[in-house]
Parts: C-alpha cells; sequence; structure tokens
C-alpha cells in the first residue's frame, strides 16, 4: 500500500487531498497532510475580512474534523526537511515535520512517504522590504488575521475622516517583485465603497501603489479583450475605473523602507520618491517555504531541487533567456521534480520558469516587474492533475505523470470585487484563455479573443459570492463536490 | 495627513500634497452605463451569460 504526503492544506495541497482521497482511499492506500495551520482558509474573501464585511469565520473552517471524515490523516505541523533518498537507516524517501498544534507544538517526527506534493504556498517575506508588515507599518490581507487587524486599522481611519481629518490610503504592494497584483485591486475598491458608503469619500485621497508598468497588468502582462466590436485592453479598461473612482496611481514602484507613515521607494525611471501615508495595505512578496533537501548520505542538495527563491524545480525549461524566447512551452505540465520521479510541486510552490509580465529595471538595476500569479483556479488544476497522475502511477496505471495542467494551455477566471452589496456591490469579471500567452498559437494577442473577457458589474459581485459558498461547501467535502471544477 | 509631506527644510525626495490623477486616455462611463452595471434585471442576464462563458473556459482549461 502506497503512502501519499501532501505538505499544505491551502487550495492546491486541500485540492489534492481530497482527489488522492477519492481516487486511493478506498483501496487502502495512506494519504498524509502537513499543515501548520489549524483552519482551511478561502483567502479570496480574505479582503472582506479586511474591510469588515466579513468575520474570519465566514472564510475559514477547521481542517482536522473535515480530515477525519474524509479518512485522511491530518498532522499539524510544518515541513522543514525533506529526504528523497532515505537516509543511512532507511531506504524510504522521508520529509521531517515540526509539529505546530498547541499539544505537540515543537515535537519532530520523519514521515515516510512514495509520494510526495509540496502545496507549501508562499512564504510571506515581508523582510524584503524594511518596515513592511503588520510587524512593521502596513497592514496586509494575506491571512484572516491580518485581515482582521488592516479592518481594525481601517475603521480608525474612517473614524478620523468623521473627525474632520484628511486622509491618505495607500493600497497596493510592497516590493517591486510582488505577484497577487489582482488582490490588491479589489482592497482598493473596497476600501473606496466602504469610505464611500460611510460617508466620508470627500475626505480620502486613496493612492494605488504598484510595481505593474502600466493598470490592468495584473502578472499576467495585461489582457486584450473584445469590447462592443472593438478589441480593448486591460490597461484602458482598469484605467477607466481608476478615474471613474478618483482613485490615483503610482506605477512601476519599488519600496526600499517603510517608516511610520511614509514610504520610500524606487521607480522605473530610477527616480527617488517618498510617499506618506496614514493607513497602508501593502503585500508582501512571496517566497518558497524554505525546505531544506539531503541526499542519502546527508549532504544538503536543496540547490539541486529548489529554485534560490525556495520554489521546487519542476518539469520546466529554467534556461535564462530573452523576453523574446520565452515560449509557452517553457511551462510546466506535469509538476513533478526534475529530480526525483516521485516528488510534485503544485500552487505558488512550483518554481515558474520566468515571469509572464514583460521584465524591467530601473537605471539602478532595480528589477521592479510583477512576479507570476499561481493561485486560484490554475492551482486548483494543476492539483488535481497531479493528484491523478499519482493515482495513475500507485495504481500501475501508469509509470509516469500522464496528466497535464500547463498554464499556457490552461484558463483562468477572476473575479476581482470592487465593492460588496447585494445591490450595490460591482465585481470586474474576467477570463483569460490561456494565463500564460501562447503567440505561436495566438499571434496577434497571445490568447483567444472569444475566451479572454472582462466586464463590470453586480453580476460579478453576485458571482465571487456564489464561488465563496461554492468552493468552501467543496473544501468540506459535502456531497456532490467532486462535480464542482476546480 | 502626516505632517512630513509638508516639511520645507527636508532634503532629498518629498512626499507631495497630494498625488496628482495621472493622465489617462480611458473613457469616463455614462451615468447611463454606470446604472446598468447595478440593474438588477440586466445584471441578472450577465450573470446567466458570464457564468455560462466561465463553465466553458473551465471546461476547456480541464485536460
Amino acid at each position: 500500500m502506497a503512502r501519499v504526503v501532501i505538505l499544505g492544506a491551502g487550495i492546491s495541497g486541500h485540492t489534492a487531498a481530497q482527489h488522492l482521497q477519492r481516487l486511493l482511499g478506498k483501496k487502502g492506500h495512506e494519504i498524509v497532510v502537513v499543515s501548520p495551520n489549524s483552519q482551511w482558509n478561502w483567502i479570496p474573501s480574505n479582503i472582506w475580512v479586511g474591510v469588515g464585511q466579513m468575520a474570519k469565520e465566514d472564510v475559514t473552517f477547521p481542517l482536522a474534523p473535515v480530515y477525519a471524515k474524509m479518512g485522511v490523516d491530518f498532522r499539524q505541523a510544518k515541513a522543514v526537511a525533506i529526504w528523497p533518498e532515505g537516509d543511512a537507516s532507511s531506504e524510504r524517501a522521508q520529509v521531517e515535520v515540526e509539529f505546530t498544534s498547541p499539544e505537540r507544538a515543537g515535537q519532530r517526527e520523519r514521515i515516510e512517504y512514495d509520494y510526495l506534493i509540496n502545496a507549501t504556498g508562499p512564504k510571506l517575506n515581508f523582510g524584503a522590504t524594511p518596515g513592511l508588515g503588520p510587524d512593521g507599518h502596513t497592514v496586509s490581507v494575506c491571512t484572516y488575521s491580518h485581515a482582521e487587524e488592516a479592518s481594525k486599522k481601517l475603521q480608525e481611519v474612517i473614524a478620523r475622516m468623521k473627525a474632520g481629518q484628511r486622509q491618505r490610503l495607500v493600497i497596493g504592494v510592497g516590493h517591486g517583485t510582488c505577484t497577487c497584483e489582482g488582490a490588491a485591486f479589489e482592497y482598493t475598491f473596497n476600501v473606496e465603497h466602504e469610505i464611500r458608503q460611510a460617508g466620508v469619500r470627500h475626505m480620502a485621497e486613496i493612492v494605488y501603489f504598484t510595481n505593474e508598468n502600466e493598470l490592468g497588468d495584473f502578472g499576467v502582462g495585461g489582457m486584450s479583450f473584445m469590447q462592443q466590436g472593438f478589441v480593448t485592453t486591460s490597461q484602458l479598461w482598469t484605467e477607466s475605473l481608476f478615474r471613474e473612482r478618483d482613485v490615483r496611481w503610482i506605477l512601476g514602484a519599488h519600496a526600499h523602507r517603510i517608516e511610520e507613515g511614509r514610504i520610500h521607494y524606487e521607480t522605473l525611471d530610477g527616480e527617488d520618491h517618498v510617499l506618506d501615508f496614514d493607513f497602508a495595505m501593502l503585500l508582501p512578496p512571496f517566497r518558497g517555504a524554505d525546505l531544506q533537501a539531503f541526499d542519502k548520505q546527508g549532504e544538503e542538495i536543496t540547490g539541486d531541487i529548489f529554485a534560490p527563491s525556495g520554489f521546487l524545480k519542476v518539469d520546466a525549461d529554467y534556461t535564462p533567456k530573452p523576453y523574446d524566447q520565452w515560449r509557452a512551452e517553457d511551462w510546466p505540465k506535469t509538476y513533478v521534480s526534475q529530480k526525483y520521479a516521485n516528488v510534485f510541486a503544485v500552487g505558488i510552490a512550483f518554481a515558474p520558469p520566468h515571469q509572464i509580465s514583460v521584465p524591467r529595471t530601473s537605471p539602478k538595476g532595480t528589477v521592479i516587474t510583477p512576479a507570476p500569479p499561481r493561485t486560484g483556479m490554475p492551482s486548483g488544476i494543476m492539483a488535481r492533475a497531479v493528484a491523478e497522475s499519482i493515482a495513475e502511477m500507485i495504481e500501475g496505471k501508469a509509470s509516469s505523470p500522464e496528466h497535464h495542467a500547463s498554464m499556457a494551455e490552461m484558463g483562468a477566471a477572476c473575479v476581482a470585487s470592487a465593492g460588496k452589496g447585494w445591490t450595490k456591490g460591482t465585481a470586474a469579471s474576467m477570463t483569460m484563455f490561456p494565463v500564460v500567452p501562447n503567440y505561436q498559437k495566438y499571434p496577434e494577442y497571445g490568447r483567444s479573443l472569444k475566451d479572454t473577457t472582462g466586464e463590470l458589474g453586480l453580476a460579478g459581485h453576485w458571482m465571487k459570492t456564489l464561488l465563496h459558498h461554492m468552493f468552501i461547501y467543496k473544501a468540506k467535502g459535502r456531497p456532490g463536490w467532486s462535480f464542482i471544477p476546480e | 495627513m502626516s505632517e512630513l509631506s509638508t516639511d520645507p527644510t527636508q532634503s532629498g525626495p518629498v512626499s507631495p500634497a497630494e498625488v496628482p490623477l495621472p493622465a489617462s486616455l480611458a473613457p469616463k462611463p455614462s451615468s447611463k452605463t454606470l446604472r446598468q452595471r447595478t440593474s438588477v434585471p440586466l445584471q441578472a442576464y450577465r450573470f446567466a451569460a458570464v457564468s455560462l462563458r466561465m463553465m466553458s473556459m473551465i471546461r476547456k482549461s480541464h485536460h
């Protein structure tokens, strides 16, 4: 009987666990999930926690009872090292974990595996910019607890505006290499919506602070789509919303350091600037979970398996090459490690071969380019593909991973909230196909104009609300969960 | 707003009193367009259309 160990219980790790249990659970195989968090979190709704429109309990649920019901072995722990070749005392591959549950906090354990899925998600690298983050001078919505704190600070700002003090709110990213600009966009317009609802919009200056070279880039190099008979761009479309809501923007920015109420930053032209703020929600850059790896003799081989960013190298083409030579086929298909055929990485944990947006560097050599997003729908699809591949290999139906989920061959649906409310809410409903532009297949725009779309409206808000409830239902493994697509 | 933004004695870059609205050729929506974006009957129709579009795209993305 085989054992599959999954590191992480976010969207990708949990999806992999559900499908592996569905495919293998009744056949005597063992699925083990290792996650330092006791709660599952529907992260896309954290922005609503961050404006006080949802509580923590609305976006989370405890993992242990769900896994107990599913028959999955759950260990509340964080992975610290892997031994893909085993060690001196055992031939079997192992992962070392350190427990984070209150009753076993700090204890370490080795878990042997036949297959390993690294779905650890990101390490929130607030340390990349001095002063960034909840331990510094800004807030975040990356976790539900961060979002709760952001909501409290936002209410304080609203109270000051009601008392007659004009306030500047800066929302965006806190480093030149950040990803998840879509989340910053959502939070910007949810904050704007809340302030308007509070009747103090005239007292607020809202500034979107981003590493994107143009609005609407979203880390995917922007999009082109048809609108009323014309091909338009996500840049024009996004700028229109910013103008309509009177949100200012600062582009191509890299924050060097943050002090109380002040951001020191550089722009792509190499100029240095400062920007004062009364409230700042700036997302951190991501890096891998800092897992170490050792060979059978105990020699460290971390650099052979992981990229310097801490993300696991998979079946991608990592050859450094200029932007005009980037190809869709550079992107991984099966997410299997380059070195070990029984190790996979999905979601944010896999190392992308390069950015999707055009890479840019300031005259001072500062890299200011969004990193590629690989969350949400793509992370779920790749997790399912990996689960299906592993199940087939365990059952002897395949000798190598056969399920593909290249981001250059899949689309993504993104519903970005611009304000919550059953009749007054709005959201941008966007689809793109494929996520990574394929100029060999779609020479003019890199993506299918038929399947790359965007529209703003109340329908988008309803859609985001539906997705919120649907995916929490699915994650809980309620009846019929597997019919809900990733 | 922080007092730092108006300190005339400070050397180096100074935070602007107000971040200017960047130049943009993007059209602003008309009041009719804004009403349509929150019109419940119209948006109910758009909800159905967007759902179908997303389902089609999701089908293409699962290999």
